[in-house]
């Protein structure tokens, strides 16, 4: 055999040896990898499934998160929009505040000016009170004299009224006395002018009225009077009945009681009649 | 004696023995083995562990691959 034979069948047996001895380690490095790999696979697949899961989660929340996105920034928008409302009304409200001021300037001149326009109606006011005060104590002291002197007027024309109604009834009485003495002169009864001059007085201050008026049976008119003995009347006193200040008739009491007399009226040939309410006052004849 | 390599004076010189089919088939099965051993040493090193050359010939430990990359 060949020295080159021999060296390359050597070199052949230690190829060999070394690739069984690569060979064996490679194999078995081989199923190590195989079940690491399976391992692997498993470990990936249950992770896929977690991660599956997980993105399932993930979007139903994001798609929750998306939703609340969508609802903030609508509510956004709408804020936006508010501010954008409320800065034109701030602006707005800043113009009102400043032409507000600017008023309150004018204003602040304006009250300056009434005040001292209120100073001086004031002063004036107060003078004009000092006067209003005199001249009202000048009116009261001329309305106190005028009620003094209407008093006095008052009184005067009382006095007047009840001298005229006086020389009135003295004047109607003096033409009945005249006609009663023209009857007698023409030959009536002596014994009618006899009694008549005994005929009483009644108290010179005498005042009454005629209270009811009625007729007794001979045809004589007989009136009722609300005075009596108390008031110092008698039988037989010659009373006058006037109306409105004019004389009317004569009243001779024939029955006088404590508080209420009756008496027969003389018409002394008048035709007038007597009513309830004339006055009655003492006859002057 | 010529067994022991030795030569005798006289002797006829010993003829070495010829290249033959069988040196030819050795060299085509060398240069294999060197090709076959080059390709798993490779292959050893990518799935041994920690890398390196020496990782063609370690083993992983048991339950634990680690290929050092």
């Amino acid at each position: 055999m060949h020295i080159v034979t021999k060296f390359l069948v050597v070199f052949a047996a230690v190829l060999s040896m070394i690739l069984a001895g690569l060979t064996i380690a490679y194999t078995s490095n081989a199923g190590a990898l195989k079940e690491a790999i399976q391992l692997s696979e498993n470990k990936a697949s249950q992770a896929s499934a977690q991660a599956a899961a997980v993105t399932a989660a993930a979007a139903s929340e994001r798609e929750s998160l998306q939703q609340k996105i969508n609802d903030l920034e609508n509510a956004l928008q709408q804020a936006v929009s508010a501010t954008a409302a409320l800065q034109g009304e701030n602006a707005k409200l800043l113009a009102e505040v400043n032409g507000l001021k600017q008023a309150s300037v004018s204003h602040s001149a304006q009250i300056d000016q009434f005040t001292a326009v209120v100073q001086t109606y004031a002063a004036l006011n107060k003078s004009q009170s000092d006067e209003l005060n005199t001249l009202r104590a000048k009116e009261l002291d001329g309305a106190r004299k005028e009620i003094e002197l209407s008093d006095r007027i008052n009184d005067l024309l009382g006095e007047l009224e009840v001298s005229r109604e006086t020389g009135r009834s003295l004047q109607e009485q003096l033409v009945a006395a005249r006609e009663s003495l023209d009857r007698s002169q023409q030959g009536t009864s002596l014994g009618v002018s006899g009694s008549e001059q005994a005929l009483l007085r009644a108290p010179t201050n005498f005042r009454s009225q005629v209270n009811d008026v009625r007729e007794d049976e001979a045809g004589n008119t007989m009136v009722t009077l609300p005075a009596g003995a108390s008031d110092g009347l008698r039988e037989r006193m010659r009373l006058s009945i006037v109306r409105e200040g004019g004389f009317v008739a004569s009243v001779v009491l024939e029955r006088v009681d404590q508080n209420e007399s009756v008496g027969r009226v003389d018409f002394l040939g008048r035709e007038v009649t007597i009513q309830a309410g004339d006055r009655v006052i003492a006859s002057t004849l | 004696m010529s067994q022991f390599a030795m030569q005798m004076p006289g002797a006829q010189r010993a003829r070495s023995a010829p290249l033959n089919i069988y040196t030819g088939l050795m060299l085509a099965a060398v240069v294999s083995l060197i090709a076959a051993v080059g390709f798993v040493m490779y292959a050893g090193m990518q799935v041994g562990p920690e890398g390196g050359p020496m990782a063609a010939v370690k083993l992983h430990p048991e339950g634990k691959v680690s290929l050092g990359r």
